[in-house]
């Protein structure tokens, strides 16, 4: 990876990531941006193991939008696990769903994410709705500092 | 009543009561003994007894007793020494309890088919309760795969018009943009119908949180919702006293909402809007009602009005899904009281609507889930 990931995108929908990145795109955050499709590749993705065992924990992304409805591994049980460890704690989490249902959003906050967003079904406020998110996490908010001080590679 | 011998047990007297009761002759009587009017199988019992005897006054209990056409009858047997010239006697005062006892067993056969009836429809009531409990959280899994599953698509069919009718104009052209507004007009007018169709699925399945509301203090805040919709007009609001009620708040002021936005809709054209709320009595019952010089619709057709889906305007003139009404009928149906409405075509509508109140605590009403 010579480009830092900042934003690890977990989407199952194909449709919804090219919606999401189409957003993103306007911020000029599309390029560090990674798509995982189901809640293993996302935990294997943050915890680098698996398909990517060679990605370094310390450069984890700055944020995490995380769908609920995905196969395999669900977004809360993600959220859960994700929360339950130390280090991965830290990381951002902010629920990106079209479920307006309540118990999500007790449950989602009882683990502790960060924000939860429902995805606007009219797509100028679902634009404007992630191109904020990702101005915010990304430009205005201070990111954790990451579990392990990076040593000078020349950045 | 009789007496007899307490050695050889004859008859020495009998009364004109005991000659009626056992259907024996006087003189008949006097050739019997008292084991000629019991059933065979209790003469031992009778042997004991006599044999037992207390001197002095005894209440022996109940005993059967054979008539002379063979029926058996239960008597109840009070007994007493005498002295009959010169011989051991015994008087015997004997009442007829057939009738009672026979009535008594009946009752309490009753008593015991009521108590077996009554269990088995309390065993079918849980079983019922227990399907319909099965069957609303089907209900509830269905209703968030639904809210869930099809705003996405509405969403992708909005966005990529979208995309299309701005990255593509040129190719697209003015007739292109406007067929794309068209597609994004319908997924927006679908996702606010699965809204509306969300809200009226989930009141119908909500038991009502009975509290004491003012109905008077619930209007205004509702009034204050609906701010935006008055801006740029005259409308005019009058306003009378409301009651106070035991309703559901949450509700109620759904039932609110819906008058007064439909009030305020149809009342578009006017200049002023004047919408008046308050209580009338209407045949002896005091009723809420929401009236509105807006354009009124046919009241031919003041049932429809609370069908699911049914409008009666055309969607270019008024927008709407035709899932309000229905939802405020389901509230107020829910709450024991009715909803109804008067109007006239361009002269328009007055909605009224009752409340019920809680069931009593034991009604069959309350358990119903």
């Amino acid at each position: 990876m010579n480009q830092e990931i900042e934003i690890l995108l977990v989407e199952d929908d194909p449709a919804d990531v090219e919606l999401t990145l189409h957003a993103l795109r306007k911020n000029h955050f599309a390029n560090r941006i990674q798509v995982v499709r189901d809640g293993e590749e996302a935990l294997d993705f943050l915890f680098c193991r698996g398909a990517f065992a060679g990605r370094s924990l310390e450069a984890p992304p700055k944020l995490v939008l995380l769908d609920l409805k995905l196969p395999k591994v669900d977004g809360i049980e993600v959220l859960r696990q994700l929360k339950a460890d130390p280090d991965m704690r830290l990381i951002p989490v902010v629920i990106l769903t079209s479920s307006r249902e309540e118990r999500d959003l007790a449950n989602g906050y009882r683990l502790g994410v960060n924000s939860y967003i429902r995805k606007p079904v009219d797509f100028d406020d679902f634009r404007t709705t992630v191109q904020r998110l990702g101005l915010y996490w990304l430009l205005v908010n201070e990111p954790p500092l990451p579990p392990r001080r990076p040593r000078e590679v020349g950045e | 009543m009789w007496v007899y011998d307490r050695e050889t047990l004859r008859f020495l007297a009998v009364n004109a009561a005991a000659v009626e009761m056992y259907g024996y002759s006087l003189e008949e009587f006097l050739g019997m003994t008292l084991r000629d009017i019991r059933p065979g199988e209790d003469l031992p019992r009778l042997l004991e007894s006599v044999a037992a005897n207390v001197s002095g006054l005894e209440h022996s209990g109940l005993w059967r007793h054979l008539t002379r056409d063979g029926s058996v009858i239960d008597v109840e047997i009070t007994s007493h020494d005498l002295d009959w010239a010169g011989r051991g006697a015994r008087l015997v005062v004997a009442r007829d309890v057939t009738e009672q006892l026979r009535a008594r067993g009946e009752l309490e056969q009753r008593e015991a088919e009521l108590r077996e009836l009554t269990a088995e429809l309390e065993e079918r009531v849980a079983r019922r309760t227990e399907q319909l409990a099965a069957t609303n959280s089907e209900l509830e899994a269905f209703t968030y795969s639904v809210s869930h599953d099809l705003r996405a698509p509405l969403r992708q069919l909005d966005g990529f018009s979208k995309i299309l009718a701005e990255e593509l104009a040129d190719r697209v052209g003015e007739e292109g943009r406007h067929y794309l507004r068209r597609i994004r007009d319908g997924a927006a007018k679908m996702a606010q119908l699965v809204d509306d169709l969300l809200d009226f699925s989930r009141i119908g399945r909500q038991d009502i949180r009975w509290l004491p509301v003012d109905l008077g203090a619930l209007l205004d805040e509702v009034l204050e919702t609906l701010g935006p919709d008055q801006e740029g007009r005259r409308v005019e609001l009058r306003r009378g006293p409301l009651p106070a009620a035991e309703c559901d708040p949450a509700m109620m002021r759904v039932v609110f909402t819906n008058l007064l936005s439909n009030a305020l809709k149809f009342t578009r054209p006017r200049d002023p809007a004047v919408i008046e709320v308050g209580q009338e009595d209407v045949d002896g019952t005091p009723a809420v009602f929401v009236r509105d010089n807006g354009v009124g619709f046919d009241p031919r057709y003041a049932d429809k009005i609370f069908g699911v889906f049914q409008r009666l305007h055309r969607q270019e003139d008024f927008e709407g899904t035709g899932v309000g009404l229905a939802t405020v009928q389901r509230i107020l149906h829910k709450h024991g009281g009715r909803v109804w409405v008067e109007a006239r075509p361009d002269a328009g509508a007055t909605f009224y609507f009752t409340l019920g109140g809680p069931a009593p605590p034991d009604s069959p009403a309350r358990s119903l889930p």
